[in-house]
């Protein structure tokens, strides 16, 4: 699951240079792993369930095949982007959502945004 | 020591008390207190752990959120019908849910009370019996206006905005002392300022020998010859924190105060609802949506209160509309668009205001069983509640206007930004509840307080009907949704069921 969540990752925080840094993609996805173990099993399987819909989905809204992390990136973010403007949009925004939640807390990208208010706490960037 | 931790006991575990409550939260936490203060031995259990405001004052929203929310956030409202999936924020920790909201404390309205004694056979329910209260409570808990200094520029503005158009707004009154103005309310207080239960009542608890166990499950109320005798459950010391060994509690009186979502579900397998079929049933949320507004000026709403002006002007139209503000995480989990387009609007962050608005809702929501330990929650929104949406979003979008924003964001899936001349043209009214993004922090009512055992859960003061001994001291024993944030009338009315309970144990 979590090949395809880094994929729409990859994607979801992409600009015309590229993907973020791998190991800022490496310290996201282990922060999600420890979301999920903590999270109930009905709000787990609802952000899985919603992970591989998407990852499904999505390529097909792009005319693509699936699965999303076999595209290239600016079709992702193509593909991506049509799902999101569909009716289906809910599902890309449930995994948008709490992705972007510990996303926005690095504090690199806090910088990226020009957040640097209290609420900024130092955290642990290395497993 | 009265703070002990059931996640780390080794083998299983038996206590006497007098009285055994089950949560830590403002109805738990309160009802300690007194009973403590009273003389009785209590004992307080909670599901979650203790983490110290030390603790949750350095974590970063989703740490806390990991640490201290229920499901770590991701608990929701099933919508059936036109209604939207809600997400429902609820704390599952030694402090409750009162150390995750805003602080913001409102009396219950006046007409709210009076629904209650007109429609809910509730007749006691009037302003001068709650007052002495009220006043306790407030006193207790250090309840203050928020000074116009503390203000956030994204509050500010649209103050500036609704006052344009006629309506401005009014000072919120937050249970804080000393506070900085961090915005970080929701995710844990950095300084200890916000009055949460953990740092106000049960303090006061322990100090008269309570003891409180975290990470303990509480599986079902007991009973002897139809009376409450205690509770069984299970210490979460397995694997990954899992149920493992058991535990009693012995005592002749037993409070549950697990939450409109848990203390059903408590209920339901203690045998409690068999005849009234009312528990599980009647939930209100306060469905909230927020509107977000880009200014070309900077607004950096993060810093300030983050909740300190609200408006009541639409009341009887259903509607409050009350300040917030986001973490950047979840203001840019909310920016329509994917790769540059969201990254783009992502680095706007710091131009842009936050506010809003609450439904007062007629309800429709019903607790399940469901497989694990959270329930299966289904919401159908009333038609009329339905129908105050798009009116909502087109209030806070012309208040928006008028404070001179140059688009805002509204609460609908796949939208992105709204000028207004794309405004006057949106059919908002036409957008499906499935549609919406929709949240809440105010579950109650699925225990309902009332004189007719048919139609309630619980009496006037919080026992059982269909258990003698057994109390239901919380938010879900609150009859109807208030149109305001319910922490001060959750607290009041516990202070008031544990105030009479206290009595009833002495006489």
């Amino acid at each position: 699951m979590l090949m395809h969540l880094r994929a729409f990752a990859e994607a979801l925080f992409s600009t015309p240079a590229g993907p973020p840094p791998a190991s800022r993609m490496d310290w996201l996805m282990r922060e999600m792993a420890d979301y999920l173990s903590v999270a109930g099993t009905l709000g787990r399987l609802s952000f899985v369930l919603s992970v591989y819909v998407v990852s499904f989905l999505a390529p097909l809204f792009g005319r693509h095949l699936p699965m999303l992390r076999s595209l290239e990136l600016q079709d992702r973010v193509e593909s991506l982007t049509k799902m999101e403007e569909s009716f289906l949009a809910a599902p890309v925004l449930a995994v948008k959502a709490f992705m972007s939640v510990v996303y926005y807390e690095h504090p690199e990208v806090q910088r990226e945004v020009g957040h640097v208010g209290p609420a900024t706490f130092p955290m642990r960037l290395e497993p | 020591m009265s703070f002990h931790d059931g996640g780390t006991h080794r083998g299983p575990l038996e206590l006497d008390a007098d009285v055994v409550i089950i949560g830590s939260g403002a109805g738990g936490a309160v009802t300690a207190a007194v009973l403590a203060e009273a003389g009785a031995r209590v004992v307080v259990l909670e599901e979650g752990r203790h983490v110290t405001p030390q603790e949750y004052g350095v974590m970063t929203p989703s740490q806390q959120m990991r640490a201290m929310w229920r499901d770590a956030g991701l608990t929701f409202a099933l919508g059936l019908g036109d209604s939207p999936v809600i997400n429902v924020m609820m704390g599952k920790c030694v402090g409750g849910s009162s150390a995750l909201t805003g602080g913001v404390c409102f009396r219950t309205p006046g007409w709210v009370l009076k629904a209650w004694r007109e429609e809910r056979g509730l007749p006691m329910f009037t302003e001068a019996h709650l007052e002495p209260y009220f006043a306790e409570m407030e006193r207790a808990i250090h309840v203050e206006e928020v000074p116009a200094s503390m203000r956030s520029r994204s509050s500010v503005l649209f103050d500036a905005g609704a006052t344009a158009l006629g309506h401005p707004l009014k000072p919120i009154h937050r249970n804080t002392k000393g506070c900085e103005g961090n915005s970080k309310c929701n995710f844990g207080c950095p300084k200890g300022a916000k009055q949460s239960v953990d740092l106000s009542w049960l303090p006061r608890a322990t100090a008269k020998g309570a003891q409180v166990w975290s990470r303990c499950l509480v599986d079902r109320v007991t009973h002897v010859d139809g009376r409450a005798s205690g509770v069984v459950g299970r210490l979460l010391n397995g694997d990954g924190h899992a149920p493992g060994t058991s535990f009693t509690v012995h005592a002749k009186q037993v409070v549950i105060a697990a939450g409109a979502y848990h203390s059903p579900l408590i209920a339901k397998a203690s045998g409690i609802g068999r005849a009234s079929k009312q528990v599980g049933r009647n939930l209100t949320l306060h469905p909230s949506f927020r509107i977000m507004a880009r200014f070309d000026e900077p607004v950096e709403g993060w810093k300030g209160a983050l909740q300190s002006l609200y408006s009541d002007d639409w009341e009887h139209d259903g509607i409050t509309l009350l300040g917030m503000f986001l973490p950047p995480g979840v203001l840019a989990a909310t920016m329509p668009g994917i790769g540059q387009a969201h990254v783009a609007r992502a680095q706007q962050l710091a131009h842009l205001g936050v506010f809003g608005g609450l439904i007062h809702d007629e309800g429709g929501g019903t607790v399940h069983r469901a497989p694990g330990r959270e329930p299966l929650v289904t919401y159908r929104m009333d038609k009329k509640d339905k129908a105050k949406v798009a009116p909502l979003m087109r209030l806070m979008a012309d208040i928006w206007f008028a404070a001179g924003a140059k688009e805002v964001f509204l609460p609908v899936l796949g939208l992105g930004g709204v000028t207004p001349d794309r405004l006057k043209s949106l059919p908002l009214e036409q957008v499906k509840g499935r549609d919406l993004e929709c949240g809440s922090q105010h579950p109650l009512g699925t225990c309902r307080m009332g004189t007719d055992q048919h139609s309630a859960v619980v009496d006037e003061w919080g026992e059982c009907f269909e258990l003698p001994g057994c109390f239901i001291i919380d938010g879900s024993v609150v009859p109807t949704s208030l149109g305001v944030n319910p922490q001060l009338t959750i607290m009041t009315m516990a202070l008031r069921s544990a105030r009479h309970l206290a009595e009833t144990r002495r006489q």
